[in-house]
């Protein structure tokens, strides 16, 4: 077992303990605080004995929004469950590594356990001091720090204490998972209701405050709101009434009460209550929300069997019924019914210039289709086929778990037809908070028009989404969302599986580093395309891993650099000298204990060395080649060795008689000297 | 061609000046011509070898012309008529001729082994460079030289064991 960084941590029966953190205990489940997908148990600090903890043990393949723990853990408001602080851990339960959030416990029960149970029915003046002022001090916290909640709704509020009766309403957590996705359809907006659940985005304030007006609703009647109604119902409905006639559905409030449901379910958001209009109620002042006006037509559009009175639900049930849509529209009975039942003359205009095709660009009958969507609701989700989702929760559909190809394409589909501009156009005022929205997706064009590796969708995927972990089947047991936790799972993987390590970088895992990295790894990255070098390739998938050291803060990584050693097998080959390459091979297995891939590099890639090895090489070859040449002499002169002898024995005889003659005249010269 | 022009004024010199001398070096220095005679080689050094030993023959006779005054062209032929004297001066002469015709053979066996040493030396260096850089060492070094070099044949290897360097290190 190890912890966030890579230490060994301990498992004591069900106890996951970790250095410095807190004990989960995985054998004792709080199945009463359990937030879908996410499973509690207790937690404990083990600085704190005393301190009521709970461990909400999220689900990989819906990461939690971990970027937003620290924010959210500074707001200390009575109405919201405090986060403490997230990691992520083994757990033995699921056998992989899993994002841990830990809470304070609430000491109270949650208000219902289901979205069908009756609520426990409190005086106005208790629902306003004991949830509306406390929620509403934790939503203005919330928006302070720029954050928003998008799980407000009965099921996630909880008592403060075990004694209901006067007890805080407090909202549950919210960070366990993607944003609002376990929303019902009564407690999301027109907007973001209508597009999937995993794909509505973090959103606004205004968005939290319009399910909060609907949970004080629920207080209110001691029941969520439409029940009994499927959610398309619901939406339907809230389509053609408005929301708050739709969601209040016969039941009568005080007019007190009235003005801040009726403010809250405002559809539109200009004229939805803000904070400041909430904090004013509760002061006392009287602000009489303006009736709801439906733009409705006098005689239904009949489509999919369906008798449809406004525009935005014509655009629903067209996203909803895409082949068939195209007909109504060529047919002329939309541009008909828009003229003679709703006499809408903006609608009339915005979707002539739907109709109109876009300059440059390829035109079909989906391009055209969406654009039509989006001119009858500019407001609503951006819908192409299959595809659907409100601007800010484009990054969650498209990395959410069961994405298939078709959702791939149909979002390519989106962006090369532009209708994020044209969803722009269409809003008029309302589009100045997305203009952020097209250079983010103008950005992703590039990418999905490249598939090498570190481009493609797996790119967009990261661009999208900072808290994405990286989805590569290689760390299908990891939850890696940063470059230190990248290379802790490394150094487990070559611990635990170092086969599975010989070519590391996969698409998914060049796409998360390249997007999270904030240096380039561009040239690595195309090396990796050279499949007939294997030493280019080797050095190249080594480079990238050192990269992620290097970003890690140089964490030591000696089993992975032990697994790196044998990756760079390949270009140690390079050096042509057996004895180069032993040694190399050597030094490799020494200064791999030290666990610093740059080192290894700097050994096997290194010009310097390699030059000299070719050089050895070129003087090896030559010495080979001229041994050749002696050999050749010597065989010459065996066959010539008489002549030779007779030749080179000539001048030996010559010299050896002059040196004989000078001894004998020598002597000869002492003797007479002598005497 | 300026050798011989030489040699024959010196001849002409002692002839004219020092026929004594010339009669006893002619007779004295006789296995000398009848060696350069025979030495076709450029450098002569079978005239040399005979040469030396021969000359250092004559010199005592010489010297002792000399020391008893100018004794003329009868002390001379007195001289060369004494079967000592000659004996010293042939003898002297047989002695180049006996080193000339006696080394060869030993310095043939000297280099048949200066051969297998150098052969052996070469063959090891050549393993030891082929252990290092592999087979690849001698590809390269093949092209480098002309193309009648017979690398295979020179090596001592068989047509298998070619085969058999082409894919292992083995030479």
């Amino acid at each position: 077992m190890a912890d966030e960084n890579g230490q060994p941590g301990e498992q004591l029966g069900g106890t996951v303990s970790t250095q410095d953190w807190f004990d989960v205990f995985s054998d004792q489940p709080l199945k009463e605080f359990d937030s879908p997908p996410a499973l509690a148990y207790v937690a404990a600090d083990v600085n704190n004995a005393g301190r009521e903890l709970l461990a909400l043990v999220c689900d990989p393949k819906q990461p939690p929004r971990h970027e937003q723990v620290s924010t959210m853990h500074r707001i200390d408001q009575p109405g919201l469950v405090r986060v403490v602080d997230w990691k992520v851990l083994d757990w033995p339960l699921e056998g992989r590594r899993c994002p841990v959030l830990i809470y304070e416990r609430p000491r109270g029960k949650r208000v219902i356990d289901s979205i069908d149970s009756p609520i426990q029915i409190a005086s106005e003046e208790i629902i306003t001091q004991n949830f509306i002022k406390p929620v509403t001090a934790a939503l203005r916290d919330i928006d302070h720090q720029n954050l928003t909640h998008r799980a407000v709704r009965p099921t996630n509020l909880f008592y403060d204490s075990v004694s209901t009766a006067q007890a805080t309403i407090m909202l549950g957590e919210c960070l366990s998972a993607p944003p609002a996705i376990n929303q019902p359809a009564a407690y999301e907006t027109v907007e973001t209701s209508m597009a999937p659940t995993n794909g509505r985005g973090l959103g606004l304030i205004s968005d939290d405050l319009y399910s909060f007006g609907v949970c004080i609703l629920a207080l209110l009647i001691g029941q969520s709101p439409g029940i009994g109604m499927s959610d398309d119902e619901i939406l339907s409905a809230k389509l053609e009434r408005g929301s708050y006639n739709a969601l209040i559905s016969g039941h009568r409030l005080s007019l007190t009460m009235l003005e801040i449901v009726r403010g809250l379910l405002m559809d539109d958001v200009d004229e939805r209550w803000t904070l400041d209009d909430i904090d004013l109620w509760l002061a006392g002042r009287r602000l009489s929300p303006k009736q709801q006006e439906m733009s409705r037509a006098t005689q239904a559009f009949s489509f999919g069997g369906k008798n449809i009175l406004t525009r935005r639900n014509v655009a629903r049930v067209f996203g909803e019924n895409w082949d068939s849509a195209v007909e109504p529209v060529r047919g002329g009975l939309l541009d008909e019914w828009l003229r003679r039942s709703l006499g809408n003359e903006e609608a009339i205009e915005a979707v002539n210039t739907a109709k109109e095709p876009i300059v440059g660009g390829i035109e079909t009958d989906d391009r055209m289709l969406a654009r039509i969507i989006i001119a009858l609701d500019p407001l609503g989700p951006i819908r192409f086929k299959n595809f659907s989702a409100t601007l800010d929760g484009i990054g969650y559909l498209i990395a959410a778990p069961g994405g298939d190809k078709d959702l791939h394409k149909n979002f390519s589909e989106v962006l090369k037809a532009d209708l994020i501009s044209f969803a722009y156009k269409m809003m008029g005022k309302a589009g100045d908070d997305i203009t952020r929205f097209i250079s983010l997706y103008d950005q992703m064009i590039p990418f999905l028009a490249h598939s090498e590796l570190g481009q493609g969708f797996e790119r967009v995927i990261y661009e999208l989404n900072p808290n994405v972990p990286c989805q590569s089947p290689l760390l299908e047991s990891e939850y890696v969302y940063d470059m230190i936790e990248m290379l802790d799972a490394f150094e487990r993987i070559a611990i635990a599986n170092p086969d599975t390590l010989i070519e590391p970088v996969d698409s998914h895992i060049a796409a998360f580093i390249v997007a999270r990295m904030k240096g380039g790894i561009m040239t690595e990255l195309r090396e990796l395309q050279n499949r007939s070098d294997p030493a280019i390739l080797a050095i190249a998938n080594v480079r990238i891993l050192g990269h992620v050291q290097e970003q890690a803060g140089s964490a030591a990584a000696p089993n992975l650099c032990k697994i790196a050693v044998k990756i760079l097998d390949p270009a140690v080959e390079r050096f042509r000298s057996r004895r180069q390459r032993e040694q190399v091979r050597k030094r490799l297995s020494e200064i791999s204990k030290d666990g610093r891939l740059a080192d290894i590099l700097r050994l096997v890639d290194n010009s310097k060395y390699l030059e000299s090895d070719r050089s050895d090489n070129d003087k090896a070859v030559k010495e080979f080649a001229n041994s050749i040449q002696a050999m050749q002499r010597m065989e010459f002169e065996k066959t010539h060795r008489p002549e030779l002898a007779k030749v080179i024995g000539a001048e030996i005889s010559a010299f050896f008689s002059l040196i004989l003659s000078m001894i004998v005249l020598i002597s000869m010269g002492v003797y007479w000297i002598l005497g | 061609m300026k050798a011989w022009i030489y040699t024959l004024v010196a001849a002409a010199l002692i002839f004219f000046v020092f026929l004594d001398v010339f009669i006893l070096v002619v007779i004295g220095m006789a296995p000398t011509m009848g060696a350069l005679v025979i030495d076709r080689s450029s450098r002569r050094y079978f005239t040399m070898t005979v040469a030396f030993p021969n000359g250092v023959g004559v010199l005592p006779s010489a010297i002792k012309l000399f020391s008893g005054g100018s004794g003329g062209v009868d002390a001379a032929l007195e001289l060369v008529s004494d079967p000592i004297v000659l004996v010293t001066m042939y003898a002297a002469g047989a002695v180049g001729w006996v080193i000339y015709y006696s080394v060869p053979p030993f310095v043939a066996v000297w280099l048949s082994m200066q051969s297998e040493v150098r052969a052996a030396a070469i063959k090891k260096r050549q393993k030891a460079l082929i252990k290092n850089w592999g087979n690849e060492v001698r590809i390269e070094a093949e092209k480098l030289l002309p193309d009648d070099v017979n690398v295979s044949k020179l090596l001592g290897e068989t047509v298998d064991e070619e085969d058999t360097d082409s894919t292992g290190e083995k030479m």
